[in-house]
């Protein structure tokens, strides 16, 4: 359904307003139904005046009390990602704007960050809705990131040719004050458009006469440059899982790959590969998870894709299916229309999630996160033949707080782990070892 | 003037500072670490049914009015209610009680920074798929189910909860 805006105001500016109106009120109503003499009045209002100083400095050390406990850490989906220099780009989100900051040391110390949004807007990211940055191979910056507008959560992008100011933020679809839509993703492809796909709200109606999922992806690309003026959106697939991610990659023929966790049949929440070409024909989405896990609900937990430069599709996903239950990998040699045989990831003690895969010729890397009812671990994997073979898991960060999903980025020589969590901070962690004699489990 | 005439007064202001926060406090309560155990001990020798749901879950939108007509209906089911969203979320949370006639039940919203460590707090098996509900019996055994129920389910669970 969409969130209007109205109910979505970070109360806490409003509350203390209003307290402070009733408080005043109160004041003058009971003077005026009170008999007393002058030179009580005069006392009393110096009392009753002191007395509401008083309150006020109380009612206020309350009030910022207050908004920090209600308001969301927004600093926690911080993102990052390399420049063709070899600079490490991060975005850091706060309350009300995002900046951004680099690296040129592979993250141990940080320029001083610049604001991407220069007017103030209520920052509202999710870990099933984290912002993103690109940086193109000229090394403009690209930031999608979403806010509270007229609609809860709506998606903007600005841009920077060097990273030193930005552009106005730019909502991204065409019905972005209407209608509900969020988790954008974001990619600048090989002849530098830049694309955009969501989940959107529009078409619900449509879909409630038909069954099944009632979400839609939508579309939309411009031609990256000084100016960015978005071509017009266009629904590229139905019947989405309304809670869950899309992945999307680009393939080596230019075409971009979705996958997406579809609704089928049954309520059945597997997932469906889909291609838009670059000659901007949508093709139809074809099944290729086979897990059957029928919920009539939110999974809340995306897949993801990576396509390498021998074209081998790399996915990870996350099922709870009757034929099938866990995290799992797989790599196709023909465009995603077959398969390898799912090989399981984590420990199912730990309720291993969130994977994360990379592909960088013939190295993959997969990371997700296990949880062991105090720890938050990020576990690890790697295989340096495309995905026929793998190192064992191992444990490469963890943490007791709040902690974002693990991403996986790479400055085109190596694979990292791009990780924040609340108590440790931000840190970017190679995921390869140089030893890797612990190859051996095998995935065909 | 007396002491107790300007206490009066101090008292009527700080009623007006109060009660709204405690109102919106009784609303919605926040589900922090410990919450859980907190909620088995109001609920001691008694059956409820925990209902987990997100302001970002369509299917448990959808299933609201039947919640609504099941909790009028059944006025001796304890129901309780657990949105997994942040509790920034609270106002949009309210709002849609408030629609579906369920604000006056036992609500609360997650607020904690770590939401892994509350799911886990409720069920260390429990992934964070939402709807999920929780038939917890009387001697506080329970049955978990993930996504939205039949209103035949529900009725036969909690007739037999109940009865």
């Amino acid at each position: 359904m969409p969130l209007p805006a109205s109910t979505n105001h970070h109360h806490s500016d409003l509350v203390p307003k209003i307290q402070m109106t009733n408080m005043y009120n109160s004041r003058f109503k009971f003077h005026g139904n009170d008999n007393i003499n002058r030179w009580t009045e005069y006392t009393m209002n110096q009392v009753s005046l002191i007395g509401i100083a008083l309150l006020l400095v109380i009612a206020s050390a309350n009030i910022s009390a207050e908004t920090e406990r209600m308001l969301p850490e927004q600093k926690i989906f911080t993102a990052a990602a390399f420049g063709p220099d070899g600079r490490l780009w991060r975005i850091i989100p706060s309350q009300k704007y995002i900046s951004v900051d680099y690296s040129t040391d592979y993250g141990k110390s940080f320029s001083q960050p610049v604001r991407v949004n220069s007017t103030d807007i209520s920052i509202h990211l999710w870990d099933e809705n984290p912002p993103t940055l690109s940086v193109d191979r000229r090394g403009r910056l690209y930031v999608l990131y979403f806010a509270n507008d007229k609609q809860a959560s709506t998606s903007f992008f600005s841009h920077s040719d060097n990273g030193t100011q930005f552009s106005q933020p730019i909502k991204i679809s065409s019905e972005a004050d209407n209608r509900y839509h969020y988790q954008t993703e974001m990619i600048i492809d090989a002849t530098d458009r830049i694309h955009f796909v969501w989940h959107d709200v529009r078409d619900r109606e449509e879909y409630k006469k038909l069954g099944g999922g009632d979400l839609s992806i939508y579309h939309a690309s411009a031609r990256t440059g000084k100016a960015i003026q978005l071509a017009s959106d266009q629904r590229i697939a139905k019947n989405v899982c309304s809670c869950c991610r899309t992945a999307m990659a680009e393939d080596i023929d230019g075409s971009l790959v979705m996958l997406a966790r579809f609704v089928y049949p049954g309520n059945i929440r597997d997932h469906g590969l889909f291609r838009l070409s670059s000659d901007g024909k949508i093709g139809e989405p074809w099944r290729v998870t086979f897990d059957d896990w029928a919920i009539e609900g939110c999974p809340a937990h995306g897949p993801a894709l990576s396509i390498s430069a021998d074209g081998r599709y790399h996915m990870a996903w996350f099922t709870q299916g009757e034929k099938r239950s866990g995290l799992f990998y797989a790599w196709s040699d023909d465009q995603g229309r077959t398969f390898s045989s799912p090989m399981p990831i984590g420990d199912q003690e730990k309720l291993p999630g969130r994977a994360e895969v990379l592909a960088l010729g013939k190295q993959v890397a997969l990371a997700w996160k296990v949880f062991d009812g105090m720890q938050t671990r990020v576990e690890a994997m790697y295989s340096m033949n495309g995905g026929l073979h793998w190192s064992a898991a191992r444990p490469i960060a963890e943490s007791s707080a709040q902690s974002a999903h693990p991403a996986l980025i790479t400055d085109g020589k190596q694979i990292f782990l791009s990780w924040n969590s609340l108590d440790t901070g931000y840190r970017l962690i190679p995921v390869m070892q140089l030893d890797s004699s612990d190859i051996g489990s095998k995935s065909e | 003037m007396k002491p107790s005439r300007i206490l009066i007064i101090f008292a009527i202001i700080l009623s007006f500072i109060t009660l709204p926060s405690h109102a919106e406090q009784a609303d919605l309560k926040y589900f922090t670490s410990g919450s859980y155990q907190q909620l088995l001990k109001e609920y001691a020798d008694k059956p409820f049914v925990l209902m987990v749901w997100s302001i970002h879950c369509t299917t448990c939108l959808q299933k609201m009015p039947l919640l609504n007509e099941l909790s009028k209906n059944m006025p001796g089911v304890n129901l309780v209610m657990l949105a997994t969203d942040d509790a920034s979320a609270s106002d949009q949370v309210k709002s849609i009680l408030a629609e579906n006639e369920l604000n006056k039940l036992d609500n609360w919203i997650f607020a904690d920074t770590n939401p892994q460590k509350l799911r886990y707090e409720i069920d260390p098996k429990w992934y964070g798929e939402v709807p999920r509900t929780y038939f917890v019996d009387k001697n506080h055994q329970r049955v978990g189910v993930s996504g939205a129920l039949s209103r035949e389910t529900y009725e036969t669970m909690l007739k037999e909860l109940f009865n």
